[in-house]
């Protein structure tokens, strides 16, 4: 039987007058990499807050590692790990003693506190700075110590809301590794993120704009949810003949022409692209270029927000 | 670049009330507090001659702007009483002998001051003087001033427990609630309040350490006196210490109040300024509450601060006991507990 380890539902969150979260159902399970995919503003930052016990909500319930988040907080919070956009550590302790301060106030023993500490910090790399004040680190080295705070408790559910925005991509690398390492150790993960490429490497994603839940699916499911299909791209000497062309063909009726490049919707592009190469070969004609394209953020939600709104 | 510079003052509204209320307020609280001329100094009249001659120079001093004549009695250690009680500050007493004495020009009158006090003190026994000289060209009446207290009417010890006072009032609240708008401005309390440690144990760390400061400065201003400018501790050093953290947990509960209406340090100590100024004057620290207008007398009245002041110049200088200060422990303990639970309430609210 599957695990949730988050359950919401209804979940609203009400500003004045403004709905920054309006009525989510979400239910995560146990061991997925879960992706929360949405614009800036879109109610991800305060659905995460509600799901780590820092606010309540205006009406409907979560149940996060099977405890009310409103009722039981204190349950949640001991056994989830949470790292906010902001970095929030103090910058006059030293990267240890952040560690230490925070294994002991989630009431983790002094012994395990030292060794889990050590097996972090060589997971993040911040082993040799350990006796380094945190305000003289860098960006980068910042959000990995963050990482590594959220961590001390050994929690079986990590909350992370936009863990790699700003940081440069040889990094957010670095941090998906983390991530599936981590995630192979057992560790579920909720991320938010407005980054697509990152979006890519969740088990699970979740869309919402404006509070309001999109879709939710794997990003396979997404893409084909959101196009009909996956898209492929070509370029040949005579554009528009090649259309013509292609009209006949398989393809037909999934054509688009823009930006000096013909563009397809097909059902899998690994298997397309070969017969589209050959039936175009049978007839003389030859491709200068053929790929996959890799839809944006802003194609696949634009497409989803808008067959939502329908 | 001007024009920018006073749209930047103007939209920080915060700083642009200060900058424009700040001098006026501070001006006038001064202009009302420190009125120049001491008056209203609370007097018992200790009268053992009782004949008419003896009333009439009553009389006299009862038309005095200075003294607000409260008691009559005819017993000497009962008007020390009363002083030491601090419900009166000076006593005139009339000797049994005083209509007699007139008459052959040799009467004497004694001023009995409370040392605690010096700046009532001081001012008594001139116009007492005054009185007697414009009370019959013929007759002559001497003054002779005795001391309670502080004998040699020395400024410090009206002041020591003053300073003390104030810099607990002032600095521990400066500091906590910099502190936990500083968690805010930083972004640590999100961390923080990630974990199951509760809104109250994370202001309890706070009060707790900040308490220790405060005891630590209180004592070591204490010590300077002491050594340094000979301040004679008369009372009960546990009494003291009991007043110490009953004013101490006010006035960090206060600061935890205003660094709720803050979201950076800067603003939490803009808060605090205004108030400081008010504090600090209103108090009685450097100048008799009964000498200020009664414009601000009823502020003076509801200020901690003034009966900490009250408090600890009674304990320190004039060695009052329980019973003394009674009437201010009652009223900081209150002001304490409505301080605590509004701060630990609006702390926990302003989490979420």
């Amino acid at each position: 039987m599957t695990r949730y380890v988050v359950e919401t539902s209804g979940l609203t969150k009400l500003f004045g007058s403004l709905v920054a979260v309006d009525h989510v159902d979400l239910s995560v399970k146990a061991g997925e990499v879960f992706g929360f995919l949405g614009p800036n503003g879109a109610g991800k930052t305060t659905t995460v807050r509600i799901l780590c016990g820092l606010m309540a909500p205006t009406s409907g319930s979560a149940l996060v590692v099977g405890h009310d988040v409103v009722t039981e907080p204190e349950e949640v919070k001991q056994r989830i790990g949470y790292m906010p956009q902001s970095y929030g550590l103090y910058d006059d302790l030293t990267v240890e003693e952040n560690l230490n301060f925070f294994g002991s106030i989630y009431r983790v023993p002094s012994d395990e506190r030292r060794k889990r500490a050590h097996e972090i910090l060589q997971l993040v790399r911040l082993q040799e700075l350990r006796k380094q004040f945190s305000g003289q680190l860098s960006g980068g080295m910042k959000r990995r110590l963050s990482l590594a705070v959220s961590l001390i408790h050994n929690p079986e559910l990590l909350i992370l809301d936009e863990p790699t925005a700003g940081i440069d991509p040889p990094l957010r690398r670095v941090f998906w590794e983390y991530f599936r390492h981590l995630n192979q150790l057992g560790v579920t993960f909720f991320i938010n993120t407005h980054y697509m490429d990152e979006a890519e490497l969740c088990d699970r994603l979740a869309l919402i704009n404006y509070g309001r839940l999109v879709a939710v699916g794997t990003p396979t499911e997404l893409k084909r949810k959101a196009i009909g299909g996956e898209r492929i791209e070509l370029v040949t000497a005579d554009l528009s003949k090649t259309r013509e062309m292609l009209r006949d063909s398989e393809f037909a009726g999934k054509i688009t022409l823009s930006d000096g490049a013909i563009q397809l919707i097909v059902d899998e592009a690994a298997s397309a692209i070969p017969r589209v190469t050959s039936f175009l070969r049978e007839r003389g004609v030859e491709l200068l270029q053929v790929r996959q394209l890799q839809p944006s953020l802003e194609d696949v939600f634009i497409r989803l927000v808008q067959a939502g709104d329908k | 670049m001007t024009k920018k510079e006073v749209t930047h003052l103007i939209r920080n509204r915060r700083v642009f009330a200060i900058t424009l209320f700040m001098p006026l307020l501070l001006m006038t609280i001064v202009g009302l507090a420190f009125t120049g001329e001491v008056k209203r100094i609370t007097t018992v009249i200790v009268n053992k001659d009782g004949r008419p001659l003896s009333q009439t120079f009553v009389d006299a001093l009862k038309d005095s702007d200075t003294l607000r004549i409260r008691y009559y009695t005819d017993d000497e250690p009962q008007a020390e009483a009363l002083i030491r009680d601090g419900l009166a500050k000076v006593a005139v007493v009339i000797p049994a002998t005083f209509d007699d004495d007139v008459k052959v020009s040799r009467a004497v009158v004694y001023v009995m001051v409370d040392g605690s006090d010096p700046v009532s003190a001081g001012a008594v026994s001139p116009v007492v003087q005054g009185i007697a000289l414009g009370f019959s060209s013929k007759l002559r009446v001497q003054v002779e001033r005795l001391v309670l207290y502080n004998p040699s009417l020395r400024y410090i010890d009206f002041i020591a427990p003053g300073i003390v006072g104030i810099f607990l009032q002032i600095f521990p609240m400066i500091l906590i609630s910099m502190a936990i708008a500083g968690e805010r401005e930083r972004g640590t309390i999100e961390q923080l309040i990630a974990t199951p440690v509760s809104g109250f144990e994370i202001l309890l760390g706070k009060l707790i350490v900040y308490m220790g400061f405060g005891f630590l400065s209180a004592t070591s201003m204490l010590i300077v006196a002491v050594y340094a400018f000979s301040l004679v501790v008369r009372g009960s050093v546990l009494l003291i210490v009991v007043f110490l953290a009953v004013f101490l947990t006010a006035s960090l509960s206060l600061g935890t109040l205003v660094s709720a209406g803050s979201r950076t340090q800067m603003q939490a100590v803009q808060t605090v300024m205004p108030v400081i100024y008010i504090m600090i004057f209103l108090s009685g620290t450097f100048y008799p509450i009964e000498a200020m207008s009664p414009l601000v007398q009823p502020i003076s009245y509801v200020l901690p601060l003034t009966y900490m002041i009250h408090a600890l110049r009674a304990v320190i200088v004039k060695g009052a006991g329980l019973e003394v200060v009674t009437r201010d422990l009652v009223f900081l303990s209150a002001y304490t507990v409505v301080m605590i639970v509004l701060a630990v309430v609006v702390f926990r609210k302003k989490l979420e």
